[in-house]
C-alpha cells in the first residue's frame, strides 16, 4: 500500500490527467488508510470524494460499494 | 410597451390589403425582444439546436438561447433531453463545453451530481464533511430543471413555458405536408454546417426567407432558371409560411454525379422544393436529395446568428466520394444566403426612419410575410399561442 505522500502525488497526477477512475481509486486508498488509523471521519470524507469520481467515471460497481460503506456509517 | 403599440400591432393583424407591417419598435426596441422571449419563443416551440450535435448516449452540449443557459444531453436510453444548465445548489453553470459524459453530470463548484435523467444523485458533504445527506434537502425535489424538448427534421425544439400545445399540433399540418421526408437524415459534419452573423432583428430573416418576390433582384443567377412565376406561396395561418418552387434541379458534379434521393418520393418532388418558416424561428427547406434547417438565434434586437445545417438522404451522400459535391452544395447555399444579408441589414437600418409605418404589402407577393406578421401580432397579446 502506498503511503500518504505517495498517494497525494498520485492524486495530483490523476486529477491533472482528468482520469476520474484513477482519482476515485486514489481517494479510496486514502480513505482506507485513514480507516486503518482509526479516523472514521477522515475515512468518510475521502470515501465521499471517491464516490463523486466513481459516479463521474460511470464506475457503477465502485459507486455501489462506496454507497454501502458510507451507508453502513450513516453517512448517506 | 406593447400597450403603447397596440394600435399599430392591431393594424398588422388586419387583412393584407388593409394591414401595415409591424411597427419599427418591434425590430429596434430591446424591451420588445424581452417580451418576445416570453410570448413568442417561450409559449411556443423554439428551435434551439441540432440533434446531430449529441449523436451518442452520454453526449452533452451546452447552449444559450435568448440568454437561457441550456444543456442538451443524449441520455443512456438514447433520448435527447434539454435541461437548464444551472445547478440547483448555488446556480453554477454545470457544463461549459461540449463533452462526452461517462457517468453523472458533476457541478464544478461543490460537486453535486446529476444523472442524465436529471435526478440529483450526490450531494457530497452537504451535512458536513463526510455526511452526504441532510433532512432539509430532498433529492427527489432537487433534480435538474428539464425543458420540454422534441426533435424534428434534425432540429431540437424547446418549449420554455412548459404548456404549449404538443409539438405535432403546434406545427399544424406541416408534418403531413412533408411526410414524404419523414426518413432518416444524414449529416456529414463540418462541410455541411456554417453560421452567418447578420445585423438585423431575427424577424427580418424570417420575412426575407418566406417570400420569393425578391428573387429576380437579389438572386439574379438563381432566377435565371428558377423564375418568379415558378414559385408559389405557402400559408398556414398560425403555424408556418413560405414558398415553393416547381423547378428545383439537383446539383451535379462535373462528372454528372448527384446525391441520391429520399426513398419513394412522389412525382411532385421531382422538380418541386419547398422553403418554409415554422414559427417562430426555424427556416426549413426540402428537396428530393437534401434538406436543410436554419435556426435563427436572436443575439439582441438587431443581431441574429443563423445556424445552417444541411442534411442528405443517404449514408453514401455523407461519405468521402461525395465530399466535393457536398462542398459545392454548401457553397451554393452559403452564397445565396449571403446575397440576402444586404437586404435584411438594410431593412433593419430602414427601421430607424421614424416615419416608416411598417410598410405596405403586395396582396399577391407578400402573403407569407403578412401571415407571419399576423401570427406575431396575435402572439404578442394572446394568453396562449393561437393553435387553430
Ligand atoms: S453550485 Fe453546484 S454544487 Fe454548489
Ligand atoms: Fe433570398
Amino acid at each position: 500500500m502506498a503511503n500518504e505522500s505517495e498517494l497525494s502525488l498520485m492524486l495530483a497526477q490523476s486529477l491533472s490527467d482528468g482520469d476520474d477512475d484513477a482519482v476515485a481509486s486514489v481517494y479510496g486508498e486514502i480513505a482506507a488508510l485513514q480507516h486503518t488509523h482509526g479516523d472514521l471521519d477522515g475515512a468518510c470524507f475521502f470515501w465521499t470524494q471517491s464516490l463523486v469520481y466513481a459516479m463521474v467515471a460511470g464506475n457503477t460497481a465502485l459507486e455501489q460499494t462506496l454507497r454501502e460503506t458510507l451507508g453502513a456509517h450513516g453517512r448517506i | 410597451m406593447i400597450a403603447a403599440l397596440s394600435a399599430e400591432i392591431e393594424r398588422a393583424s388586419r387583412d393584407i390589403e388593409q394591414a401595415r407591417g409591424l411597427p419599427n419598435a418591434c425590430y429596434t426596441a430591446p424591451e420588445l425582444l424581452a417580451h418576445e422571449r416570453e410570448q413568442v419563443f417561450g409559449k411556443g416551440w423554439a428551435g434551439v439546436g441540432f440533434a446531430k450535435d449529441v449523436p451518442n448516449a452520454g453526449d452533452a452540449k451546452p447552449l444559450t438561447f435568448l440568454g437561457v443557459p441550456m444543456l442538451m444531453v443524449r441520455d443512456w436510453d438514447n433520448q435527447l433531453r434539454v435541461y437548464q444548465n444551472t445547478c440547483r445548489h448555488r446556480g453554477m453553470i454545470l457544463v461549459e463545453e461540449a463533452t462526452q459524459l461517462k457517468g453523472v453530470i458533476r457541478c464544478p463548484y461543490h460537486s453535486w451530481c446529476y444523472g442524465l435523467d436529471g435526478a440529483l444523485k450526490g450531494t457530497p458533504h452537504i451535512g458536513g464533511p463526510g455526511h452526504n445527506s441532510h433532512d432539509a434537502v430532498d433529492p427527489a425535489q432537487t433534480g435538474l430543471v428539464e425543458f420540454r424538448a422534441t426533435v424534428w427534421m434534425g432540429v431540437v425544439f424547446v418549449n420554455l413555458s412548459g404548456d404549449a400545445p404538443a409539438f405535432e399540433h403546434y406545427c399544424g399540418d406541416l408534418h403531413a405536408r412533408w411526410s414524404d421526408f419523414d426518413q432518416p437524415l444524414y449529416h456529414a459534419g463540418r462541410d455541411s454546417s456554417f453560421a452567418l452573423d447578420v445585423e438585423c432583428n431575427w424577424k427580418l430573416a424570417v420575412e426575407n426567407y418566406c417570400e420569393s418576390y425578391h428573387l429576380p433582384w437579389i438572386h439574379p443567377a438563381l432566377n435565371s432558371y428558377s423564375r418568379l412565376e415558378d414559385h408559389y406561396n405557402i400559408l398556414s395561418e398560425g403555424h408556418y409560411s413560405g414558398q415553393g418552387t416547381l423547378v428545383y434541379r439537383p446539383s451535379l458534379s462535373e462528372s454528372g454525379q448527384r446525391f441520391s434521393d429520399f426513398k419513394d418520393l412522389p412525382e411532385k418532388w421531382d422538380a418541386g422544393a419547398e422553403y418554409i418558416t415554422l414559427y417562430p424561428n426555424v427556416l426549413f427547406a426540402v428537396h428530393r436529395d437534401h434538406t436543410y434547417a436554419i435556426v435563427l438565434e436572436p443575439i439582441d434586437e438587431s443581431h441574429t446568428r443563423e445556424h445552417i445545417e444541411i442534411f442528405y438522404a443517404s449514408e453514401a451522400a455523407i461519405g468521402p466520394d461525395f465530399a466535393e459535391l457536398r462542398a459545392t452544395n454548401t457553397q451554393m447555399w452559403k452564397s445565396i444566403f449571403e446575397e440576402d444579408i444586404g437586404v435584411v441589414e438594410g431593412m433593419q437600418r430602414g427601421r430607424a426612419g421614424p416615419r416608416f409605418d411598417g410598410g405596405v404589402f403586395s396582396p399577391v407577393m407578400d402573403n407569407a410575410t403578412h401571415c407571419f406578421h399576423q401570427w406575431v401580432a396575435r402572439t404578442y397579446t394572446s394568453d396562449a399561442q393561437p393553435s387553430q
